[in-house]
C-alpha cells in the first residue's frame, strides 16, 4: 500500500508538468516562434582602432542573409567607409532563390573604418529556418566609440 | 492487502487522479489546437488594395470561409506554401473557400511573381495598409507566412505563423467550410 500511495502521489506531482511538456512539447527541435529583434538580436555597434564591429546574436534555428546586409553612414554626412569583406556564411540552396549565404549564431563583423561614423542605417533580413521570414529591418544606431 | 483507513484515502486520490488526467488531456487537445487558432472573435474591419488598384473590403467576402495568407515574394516559407494554397483555392472554390493574399511587398515584385507562383486569387500589396491589415488580424510577430481563417459569419477561427502542411490545413478548413 505504501508503494502503491508513492507511486500515486509521484503521478499527482509530475501530471501538470507532463501535461505540459507532453507529445506537444517542441523545444528544443522547434523553439518558439520570436519577434524579429529578438530573432535577430543586433549588438551595440562598436567603433575601435579604425574598425567598425558589428554584430548579431541569432536565436537557434534562426539566420541572417549575408546578401541583405547593408550598412550607410547616417552621421557625418558624406563619410564613405571603405568597402566591406563580409565572412563567407553557410551555403543554402533555396528552390525559389538559388544558393544563397547565410550567418547563424554569432556574428561578428569588423569592417575598416579610418574614420568613426557617429550614426548608421543597417539593413538586414532573416529567418527561422523552414518557419517564417521576417521583413527587412532597418535600425539606425549611434556608434560607440572610446572617449578622445 | 489495503487497510479500511488506506482505503478511504485512495478513494479521493484515485478522483483528484482522474480529475487531472481530464484536466491533461483537456488541455493537451488545447495546445494541439492552438498551433493554429485563435479564440472565436469576430473580424475587424479591413480595406486591401489589389494590383490594380482596386479597393476590396473584407466584408465583401462574408458568407464564404475566408483564409487571409500574407506572404512575400522575399519570404522562403511563404513561396513554398504557395502551391499547396493554390490546389486547395481550387478544389475547395466551389464548397466556399476563398484565399486571399495580401502580399508584405513591393507590388512590382509581387506582379511580377504571379505567373511563375500560379495564384488566381486575389493578391493585395501596399505595404502599409497590408502591415496594418495583419496588426488587426492579430499578428504579433511580423513575420510571414501569416495564416488568418475567417469563417463564413465573419469569425476569426484561427491564426497561424508559418507554412501549413497539407493534411494540417485540411483539417482546419474542413469543419468551417459553409
Amino acid at each position: 500500500m505504501n508503494r502503491l500511495r508513492r507511486d500515486l502521489l509521484l503521478v499527482l506531482a509530475t501530471l501538470p508538468a507532463r501535461a505540459l511538456a507532453g507529445p506537444f512539447d517542441r523545444s528544443p527541435a522547434t523553439p518558439e516562434l520570436l519577434p524579429v529583434d529578438e530573432a535577430l538580436r543586433l549588438q551595440p555597434v562598436l567603433w575601435r582602432a579604425g574598425e567598425l564591429w558589428l554584430g548579431w546574436e541569432l536565436a537557434p534555428g534562426c539566420y541572417l542573409y549575408r546578401d541583405k546586409l547593408q550598412i550607410e553612414v547616417i552621421e557625418p554626412a558624406g563619410l564613405v567607409l571603405p568597402p566591406a569583406v563580409l565572412p563567407p556564411g553557410e551555403r543554402l540552396r533555396d528552390p525559389h532563390f538559388g544558393e544563397v549565404e547565410v550567418w547563424r549564431g554569432s556574428v561578428l563583423l569588423r569592417r575598416p573604418a579610418p574614420q568613426a561614423p557617429q550614426r548608421l542605417r543597417l539593413r538586414y533580413q532573416g529567418c527561422a529556418e523552414d518557419r517564417v521570414c521576417y521583413p527587412p529591418v532597418t535600425r539606425e544606431v549611434t556608434v560607440s566609440a572610446p572617449l578622445s | 492487502m489495503t487497510t479500511p483507513a488506506s482505503r478511504r484515502w485512495l478513494r479521493p486520490a484515485l478522483f483528484v487522479l482522474a480529475g487531472l488526467v481530464a484536466a491533461a488531456a483537456g488541455l493537451w487537445f488545447q495546445q494541439r489546437t492552438t498551433a493554429a487558432s485563435a479564440a472565436v472573435e469576430a473580424a475587424p474591419e479591413l480595406v486591401l488594395t489589389t494590383l490594380d488598384g482596386e479597393r476590396r473590403r473584407l466584408a465583401e467576402y462574408r458568407g464564404q470561409l475566408v483564409l487571409v495568407n500574407f506572404w512575400a515574394t522575399w519570404c522562403a516559407p511563404c513561396l513554398k506554401e504557395i502551391p499547396l494554397l493554390v490546389k486547395l483555392q481550387a478544389e475547395y472554390a466551389g464548397r466556399g473557400l476563398q484565399l486571399l493574399g495580401p502580399a508584405l511587398d513591393d507590388p512590382v515584385a509581387v506582379r511580377n511573381a504571379l505567373p511563375r507562383l500560379g495564384i488566381r486569387y486575389p493578391v493585395f500589396a501596399d505595404d502599409r495598409e497590408v502591415a496594418a491589415a495583419m496588426t488587426a488580424l492579430g499578428d504579433t510577430l511580423g513575420a510571414l507566412p501569416y495564416s488568418v481563417l475567417i469563417d463564413a459569419g465573419g469569425r476569426i477561427v484561427a491564426r497561424k505563423h508559418g507554412e501549413f502542411e497539407e493534411a494540417e490545413l485540411r483539417a482546419l478548413l474542413e469543419p468551417h467550410l459553409p
